[in-house]
């Protein structure tokens, strides 16, 4: 230990005298007079990563994989031997809860704001007449969820024979190396069956064109198909994309300057963004820090700005990352 | 080199850790911070106030005056007319806000002004939220039609007072000393005027000279230092009634005096010989109490909002600088230690700040600071700038501005908490020790 610093210490130290022995008569560093060459950011994500799983793209000659879905455990029967019992427990989920849209609540009616009580002349107010509501019905019903679809699951499961062994640990494996005469043959058997298949799915490509397989493949750098409703979380948004977002947001906020407790108060806003960048329903405004007055004129801004922002201009191939936003407002900085 | 876990609170926070990176993949959601956005003011529209017959001109006065508040603000730009799509014909029916968003509005503010059967006037205004679409605040007010400016100024602090989270301003009073003649031969006069300059009036004769108006912070009621009877001495007097009196019979000259935050007491100096002390005087018992004792010159005291402590000006160390003690005397603290010297303070109402005017490389300015002396901030700057005092929300600083040469003299100026938005309230004649009222009650 004791050696080791001393060690550490004496070459820092020689280090450090060396370079101020040897930089002492560095060169002033000059610029050259070269001309500036134009540089275009593009955002590479775009090339890179894979847009497999795009419901908009046509549809491709092989299928692209479908993320495997991890089917619901059922639960495990509870009244064993109690025959009459367990065949009614039921293995299947209990359906879930679809999410109605309820329709908007009645206008309610104004309460009267307490009046600022001027002197004697300025008399305090009676209730102001309700406003009439001109709220437009919407013509479409609600839609059902695009519930997505699973194979109905087996009312009974086997059971394996017996427990999978796990894998052991394999050490090298070096007797594995083979004579090429023997290699040779085999390989030119594989290759022919190959060429076999090949054409043969080339075939079936051209004759119809398929739905996506279900496999676990999480990337792949086939060109897009008609895959699955969510994309295999291979897109988001770029930094360059997410820099234009919050321009955009920071460009609509009008900020309520010189309010007391600003530095502590933060509104979240969570809203859920329709394909063309509109808002969809209603935002979710919550607001902590500050005094309730100045908290509620904070998050009333933080709201405009997001409505007045609407319509968002995102890239539409990658709608499923954006479909929810949270906008997180912090003028901690700013005073 | 990973060595295993030696605790289980190490475990713990390892595996919260572990967790909490986990629990970014997979999200299909995008968050933004927000950190910055536009200082800028915020658009708003005031759409024609409905009034039939005499009541027309009434409602276009109101929409005026209140359009006039907001933009003065400094916070609001109210739109252009010409600009407006839709013509509010009935202030009852919700607005088509699609229209005012494409003019870029984020409030829209609708009324009408209407005689009641009593002949009084029915002023009455709805706020519109633009953007989400819904209303924000309607009231209406009955009033004399004499007394329509009240009413606009009401209208106008319920406005601000919705969209900024702050109280507001505008249903305030100014009393300032009215500078007329010529400069060495200068009459002063207690005057008062509303907050936007209109409906002044004076509240002396201007035989004797008047000087650091102070508004009582509960009271219409003012404190002021005159020369009337030859020696300085401070008066109280009812603006209502004009009723005037001596405030304590001291035997020296009594000067710069303030109100207790309560309006029970009159903090003010007492000079004796060369040096001068703080004293405060209970209004019902004339009790008076000693809180200052020393060789130096202790003057213009300022209470804390909370009354407890109070901010005062001294020379005790050489130059002019502002010191905190508490309300009963004693332990004086110094919170200014910036290059120059300090004179003036006054505590917000909010209690966040003091505003003080400094002197420093022969220029008076006019600035603020935490009260324990943090945070130091100039507000305006020039050749002559002195006496800030607060609007009752603790936003708007004014003070008075004097111009250089024979000609000049002193003139009121408003200033953003901010140091933005400077601006000149249009007095009659020069003016100067402006005291702000409390909101009217």
């Amino acid at each position: 230990m004791k050696l080791g610093a001393t060690i550490s210490s004496t070459a820092h130290v020689a280090i450090l005298l060396w370079g101020a022995y040897s930089y002492q008569g560095v060169k002033k560093f000059e610029i050259a007079d070269v001309e500036a060459i134009p540089v275009e950011f593009i955002p590479i994500e775009s090339v890179t990563r894979s847009i497999e799983g795009d419901t908009k793209a046509t549809k491709a000659e092989t299928p692209a994989p479908k993320p495997t879905k991890k089917p619901p455990t059922p639960e495990p029967a509870e009244n064993i031997g109690d025959s009459e019992v367990d065949v009614k427990s039921t293995t299947e989920a209990p359906p879930k809860p679809v999410p109605v849209e309820a329709s908007a609540p009645p206008p309610e009616a104004e309460k009267p704001e307490p009046t600022p009580v001027p002197t004697n002349e300025v008399a305090s107010l009676s209730e102001p007449p309700a406003p009439v509501p001109e709220e437009k019905i919407d013509p479409e019903p609600a839609k059902a969820e695009d519930a997505e679809q699973f194979a109905a699951l087996p009312d009974s499961v086997p059971l394996p024979v017996s427990r999978p062994k796990p894998p052991q640990p394999k050490t090298a494996k070096t007797q594995k190396r083979k004579k090429p005469d023997e290699v040779k043959p085999q390989k030119s058997k594989t290759a022919s069956k190959n060429k076999n298949k090949s054409s043969d799915d080339k075939i079936a490509a051209l004759l119809n064109k398929q739905d996506p397989a279900a496999s676990g493949k999480k990337r792949s750098s086939k060109q897009a198909s008609l895959g699955a409703r969510k994309s295999n979380n291979a897109s988001r948004l770029s930094r360059s994309e997410m820099d234009a977002l919050r321009g955009a947001i920071e460009q609509c906020w009008n900020v309520p300057i010189g309010l007391s407790d600003a530095e502590d108060m933060r509104v979240t806003i969570t809203m859920n963004l329709a394909k063309d960048g509109t808002i969809d329903g209603r935002v979710n405004v919550k607001a902590s820090g500050g005094e309730s007055r100045a908290r509620r004129a904070f998050s009333e801004s933080a709201r405009r700005a997001v409505l007045k922002c609407a319509p968002y201009n995102l890239p539409n191939e990658k709608y499923d990352t954006w479909s929810q936003v949270i906008v997180n407002f912090d003028p901690s900085q700013m005073f | 080199m990973w060595k295993y876990p030696k605790s289980l609170l190490q475990l713990l926070s390892l595996c919260l850790i572990i967790i909490v990176s986990m629990s970014g993949i997979g999200r299909s959601q995008v968050t933004v911070d927000i950190t910055k956005g536009n200082v800028e003011p915020l658009p708003i529209a005031i759409a024609d106030f409905q009034g039939e017959g005499a009541q027309r001109q009434l409602a276009d006065d109101i929409v005026s005056v209140i359009s006039a508040n907001l933009k003065n603000s400094g916070l609001f730009r109210p739109i252009e007319k010409a600009a407006f799509i839709q013509n509010i014909t009935d202030p009852d029916v919700v607005p088509r806000f699609e229209d005012w968003r494409l003019i870029n509005a984020q409030a829209l503010v609708t009324g009408r002004v209407v005689r009641a059967n009593d002949g009084r006037l029915r002023a009455e205004y709805r706020l519109w939220d633009v953007f989400g679409g819904d209303q924000m605040s309607g009231q209406q007010f009955f009033t004399t039609p004499k007394n329509w400016r009240r009413v606009a100024h009401i209208i106008s602090d319920a406005i601000y007072e919705r969209l900024t989270g702050e109280k507001g301003y505008f249903d305030t009073r100014i009393v300032y000393v009215d500078e007329t003649g010529p400069k060495n031969k200068r009459v002063k006069r207690l005057a008062i005027m509303d907050q936007d300059g209109a409906n002044g009036r004076t509240l002396t004769r201007g035989s004797d000279l008047v000087l650091t108006p102070r508004f009582s912070p509960t009271r219409q009621e003012v404190t002021y230092m005159s020369y009337e009877g030859g020696l300085p001495r401070v008066y109280l007097l009812q603006i209502e009634t004009g009723q005037r009196e001596l405030v304590g019979n001291f035997p020296g000259m009594t000067f710069a005096p303030r109100f207790s935050p309560d309006g029970l007491k009159i903090v003010m100096s007492l000079q004796k010989g060369g040096n001068a002390n703080i004293y405060s005087m209970d209004l019902r018992s004339r009790q008076t109490t000693r809180l200052t004792n020393t060789a130096a010159i202790d003057t213009a005291p300022s209470y804390a909002p909370d009354g407890d402590r109070i901010v005062f000006e001294s020379d005790r160390g050489g130059r002019q600088q502002l010191y905190v003690m508490s309300a009963g005397g004693g332990n004086a603290q110094r919170i200014s230690f910036g290059v120059g010297s300090y004179s003036t303070p006054v505590w917000s109402p909010r209690g966040d700040l003091i505003a003080f005017t400094k002197l420093s490389g022969g220029k008076f300015l006019i600035g603020v600071m935490k009260p324990d002396g943090s945070k130091e901030r100039i507000l305006a700057e020039g050749f002559h700038n002195e006496g800030p005092t607060w609007a009752p929300n603790g936003r708007v600083l004014m003070f008075f501005r004097e111009t250089p040469g024979a000609s000049g003299g002193p003139k009121l100026y408003s200033v953003d908490l901010t140091g933005y938005n400077e601006r000149l309230i249009p007095t009659r004649s020069f003016a100067s020790d402006p005291a702000w009222s409390p909101m009217l009650e």
